[in-house]
């Protein structure tokens, strides 16, 4: 990923719109930020040619708290606007960012075609578990027992989503697990998200303190993970399926290459075309 | 940051002023979060707090003067959110809050600087860093001190003090 | 400003003088080949035409119709009835009932040793039996379709030269025997069908040559998106929209742009949001479902003022209704179906040709107002193939993305009078901006109080509102105390209906609205001045456009629906009996 121009001089909190957050005191979201402000700031990126598209949720109120190009799109719709994004301006830095019920219910198929796609982005979940912009209802990701929610009396009975499992198996690039409890960490994954070429895959642990206030132990629950990145699916399926949600760190690096058409003109003048039609 | 012992000058002082200056800035974003929450007490001490902790800034900042410090990237610090304390965690911060939780929290930041500085001050190899390692600490101490003094003039929270009688918003 | 919505050489009275030719065949018999090349071969030899296609529901093999209208003037519609009737094989043809009408003066051609359908057999014409397939088999490489084509050219007087033209073209990659037995079929057919006693004089005389184009409403389409700007395109295919999307995917690549097939509908009309955000022209082609899939996100763009174009090639609904067949029956959805108060632009091309320029335009308008444009085509129009001439090269400025450089205090959505505002792209520094959905102040911040609410709607409303659509929103031709107010694929059979009343001596207006959104009541008011009668025609069953005009307008005297459903397109006749039973009654 190449960035024309560079601004060495930017500190973090440079990349910060002024705009104050709407998010809880204690939300993970907060730290989520700083750890993006960092990783731009140690990239020397100019803001003007980083663009954040997010779509629906707390955490995808994101992009108006930053002083870069940003879309807050509707929800579940935040890896296609970033495709689009991508494919038709390769020279931006992109990244999409939203929560797991964004990205893993309502714009699942999304995500399992933006893995496939590999268009160079990085794209950031924020995972709490649960849906806290409308109250505390069960997400893809949440344990089937939490019980919690009013919709789902009892827990959902449902067996969680695996979304790194699922990265894997659709093909993104890149695929790491950070946690806002580590925000200098997160900064750390986040530049090497952004660094590797094709699609880059952050599960970003976020806890909610309102309608999840027992992640506060996720603190003491992560972990960095024991291995180095792995080039060989074949050893990065065995490490995700296996994995406990708390291993921290980059687990998988591929090597395919990024979707990307050339947009090169083969033609001088558009009435070239005509001539398909002419008699 | 665990003690290092081969910390120089130059980085010493550079650890400490980004540590300082995100202190403040961690500040301001709590001042502004309570802002946000109407909670205009706890606005007003994380500002007061933010302000000391800036002056603090200033002064190793002069003290950095003629150095060329090194750029140490956000993940070669030791400390985070996770196991340090030096800068307040995001998660500290409860939009209930009272005074009291506010100095306290600032006080648990004090605290763990002014260990942090002791332990740099015991494991360095030159004397200046020594020096300034010691001095770092005792900055922090008496600063703790004084916000514990300054703890005592609030009541101590009420058992329920977190109780919110209304359900969240539901939103978009 | 030319308009092209009909070729200009169409100003005589009266009805076109045309020729009406159904070929029919089994698939694999290359019915619809032999139609292609005849209606090119016309266009050589000077003629105007058009070609429909219709078949069963097979994928592969089933039965097989090519449809062509031949004439000296440019058509638009079919008439119904056919002069003649070629069938290679009759296998299942009697679906064809109806969609072919013939009369005692039609001509019905079959192989030698066929059975008629009853159902054809009765409708009446004079059977004439070739022995195509046994003429084909004399042929090394012969084909019975060949044969076919060969006879009908010589029956219609279209010279075999300009068949021997297209056929050197279309076959040039399968090399000069595959030519070779192609044309010994075809002067193997015409000299047969030269043997055939008393046929009439279809008196098709081919007009000047100018530059003549062979083009269907959805390569037009592509064409007016590429010279309207588009350069990114993200689609999901769906029929019979798909044929934009095939002609755009190569073409957008010669001109540096860019197709993305998504995986769905929900990621075409997102990643155009996000194209044009980067300050790419992005338009998609769809059909209803489609549509119906992409109205959240296109609020969004609403909301957001992202400029994005959708285009419709409507067919039968609801759900997946009858795929192959034309409707026009998406239009409320079209006009109505986003959520909240959403001002956006409705336009409908009006013929083949003008889905080129009504494409160009709805992409001018986009981006010049920074918004949503929905072009409502239809199957007819985008499947037909038609001979016209060369379209007027018509250049807009648009004036959408104002900011290449920095300003000082940018704000994305300021609302001033004429409520655009300016707008910046990414990597202009110093203008960052978030595009929200979310209702926001003029700089993009968030906000649910009432005052910004307002401001903003007043300012998405007004900017639509207060653009000079100049001319193009209507077509209006004629006078006369009755008119007809219709819109899209209806207009061809409406006006060609007007024209067989005209060659009676009997006025009728017409006024085919190309501009449904936004409504234009003080132009059609003014377009209705003297009128008495109003017929309201559209291929629909809910009468959509109908209860639209009601909605919207003040319309003068009396005023009568006429809402036929698909998939029997409207005719001529129809509209001609209509008007002529209204006047009667
Ligand atoms: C089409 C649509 N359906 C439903 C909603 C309501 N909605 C808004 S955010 C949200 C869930 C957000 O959960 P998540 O993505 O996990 O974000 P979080 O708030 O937890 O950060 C839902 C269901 C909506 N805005 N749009
Ligand atoms: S509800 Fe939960 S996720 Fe949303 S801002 Fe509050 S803490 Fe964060
Ligand atoms: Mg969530």
């Amino acid at each position: 990923m190449d960035t024309v121009t560079q601004c060495p001089s930017l500190k973090p909190k440079d990349y910060k719109s002024g705009t104050k957050p709407v998010w809880c005191p204690g939300c993970g979201d907060y730290s989520v930020l700083l750890a993006i402000t960092k990783a731009m700031a140690e990239m020397s990126l100019s803001p003007e040619n980083v663009a954040l598209v997010s779509g629906i949720g707390c955490s995808s109120r994101l992009p108006a708290y930053l002083n870069v190009y940003g879309f807050h799109a509707v929800h579940g719709r935040a890896l296609p606007v970033a495709t689009g994004l991508k494919v038709s301006r390769p020279d931006l830095t992109v990244l999409a960012a939203g929560g797991d019920g964004d990205g893993f219910s309502i714009g699942g198929n999304h995500f399992m075609h933006a893995c496939r796609r590999n268009v160079d982005m990085t794209y950031i979940v924020m995972d709490n578990q649960v849906y806290g912009m409308t109250k505390g209802q069960a997400s893809p990701t949440t344990d089937p027992d939490w019980d919690k929610s009013k919709l789902t009396p009892g827990g959902t009975k449902i067996n969680p989503y695996y979304p790194l499992v699922i990265a894997l198996a659709s093909g993104a690039n890149f695929i790491a697990r950070a946690s806002s409890t580590d925000p200098n960490g997160a900064a750390k994954v986040l530049v090497d998200a952004m660094r590797h070429p094709g699609f880059s895959f952050v599960h970003m642990l976020s806890p909610c303190v309102t309608f999840r206030p027992e992640q506060k132990d996720w603190k003491k629950m992560v972990r960095s993970a024991p291995v180095e990145p792995t080039t060989d699916p074949a050893i990065a399926a065995k490490r995700l399926m296996t994995d406990d949600n708390f291993f921290l760190g980059t687990l998988y690096k591929g090597d395919r290459p990024a979707y990307q058409p050339e947009l090169k003109a083969t033609v001088d003048n558009i009435s070239e075309l005509d001539k398909g039609f002419i008699l | 940051m665990n003690a290092s012992n081969s910390l120089s000058k130059a980085d010493l002082l550079a650890r400490t002023l980004t540590m300082l200056s995100e202190t403040v800035e961690r500040y301001d974003l709590f001042a502004d979060q309570m802002d946000v929450v109407n909670n205009p007490e706890a606005a007003t001490l994380f500002r007061w707090l933010s302000e000391k902790q800036g002056s603090r800034t200033q002064v190793v900042k002069k003290l950095s003067e003629g150095l060329t410090l090194p750029h140490i990237s956000p993940w070669d610090y030791d400390w985070d959110d996770a196991i340090n304390t030096e800068v307040p965690g995001h998660s500290s911060a409860h939009y209930m809050m009272t005074p009291y939780h506010t100095l306290s929290l600032a006080i648990d930041v004090e605290q763990s600087a002014a260990r942090l500085f002791s332990e740099i001050e015991q494991t360095a190899q030159t004397d200046e860093t020594k020096k300034l390692a010691h001095g770092f600490a005792r900055e922090a101490s008496e600063f703790r001190d004084y916000l514990e003094h300054k703890r005592s003039e609030h009541p101590l929270p009420e058992k329920d003090w977190d109780e919110d009688y209304d359900p969240p918003q539901l939103l978009e | 400003m030319n308009d092209i919505a009909f070729s200009s050489s169409s100003n005589s009275k009266g009805a076109p003088q045309s020729l009406s030719i159904a070929l029919l065949g089994s698939g694999g018999s290359g019915v619809m080949t032999a139609g292609g090349q005849l209606l090119d071969a016309a266009g050589q030899a000077g003629w105007y035409g058009m070609m429909t296609r219709s078949s069963g529901p097979q994928i592969r093999g089933g039965e097989a119709a090519a449809l062509l209208r031949l004439s000296p003037q440019p058509v638009e519609t079919h008439k119904g009835r056919f002069d003649i009737l070629l069938a290679i094989d009759w296998l299942n043809a009697d679906r064809f009932v109806g969609e072919i009408i013939l009369d005692q003066k039609s001509i019905v051609i079959g192989d030698s040793g066929g059975t008629v359908p009853e159902a054809i057999s009765k409708m009446g014409g004079r059977y004439v039996e070739l022995p195509l397939t046994q003429l084909a088999k004399s042929i090394n490489g012969g084909r019975p379709n060949m044969v076919a084509l060969g006879a009908l050219a010589q029956l219609i007087g279209l010279p075999l030269r300009a068949l021997e033209t297209v056929l050197s073209k279309s076959l040039a990659k399968k090399g000069q025997d595959a030519i070779d037995a192609s044309i010994a079929g075809i002067n193997a057919g015409a000299e047969q069908a030269s043997a055939i006693p008393d046929i009439p004089d279809f008196a098709v005389t081919p007009t000047e040559n100018q530059e003549r184009w062979s083009i269907t409403g959805n390569e037009a389409a592509g064409l007016g998106a590429i010279r309207g700007g588009i350069r990114f395109v993200a689609a999901y295919p769906i029929t019979p929209g798909t044929e934009i999307l095939e002609w755009l995917a190569p073409n957008l690549k010669k001109v540096g742009g860019v197709l993305v097939q998504a995986e769905d509908e929900l990621a075409s009309i997102n990643q155009l949001i996000g194209g044009s955000f980067g300050g790419t022209p992005s338009l998609t082609a769809t059909s209803g479902p489609g549509l119906a899939l992409m109205t959240e996100s296109i609020g969004l763009a609403v909301a957001s003022e992202t400029p994005v174009v959708v285009v419709d090639v409507m067919r039968g609904g609801p759900s997946t209704g009858i795929p192959t067949k034309s409707e026009q029956s998406d239009l409320n959805i079209a006009l109505y179906g986003l959520h909240g108060d959403a001002p956006h632009i409705v336009v409908a091309p009006m013929s083949i040709g003008d889905c080129l320029f009504t494409t160009q335009w709805a992409t001018h308008l986009a981006e010049t107002l920074q918004t949503a444009a929905i072009v409502l085509s239809d199957q007819s129009l985008g499947q037909t193939r038609a001979l016209i001439d060369k379209p007027a090269d018509i250049a807009f400025v648009s004036g959408g993305r104002t900011l290449t450089s920095k300003s000082e205090n940018f704000q994305r959505y300021v609302v001033n009078d004429c409520g655009v505002s300016p707008m910046s792209i990414p990597g202009t520094p110093g203008c960052q901006y978030t595009a929200d959905g979310l209702e926001h102040t003029p700089t993009g911040t968030p906000s649910s109080r009432a005052e910004d609410h307002i401001q903003q709607l007043n300012k998405r409303k007004r900017k639509l509102d207060q653009f000079d659509y100049g001319d193009h929103w209507a077509k209006i031709l004629g006078e006369g105390e009755t008119a007809v107010l219709t819109w899209g694929s209806s207009t061809g059979p409406v006006r060609e209906a007007i024209a067989m009343l005209e060659a009676e001596g009997k006025h009728v207006r017409l006024i085919s609205m190309r501009l449904l959104l936004p409504i234009q009541p003080e132009r059609l008011a003014a377009a209705l001045q003297g009128v008495e009668k109003i017929l309201v025609v559209e291929q629909c069953h809910g009468a959509q456009f109908y209860h639209y005009l009601r909605a919207h307008y003040d319309l003068p005297g009396t005023l009568r629906s006429m809402a036929v459903p698909g998939p029997l397109m409207i005719r001529p006749d129809d509209v001609y009996s209509e008007l002529t039973a209204w006047e009667n009654a």
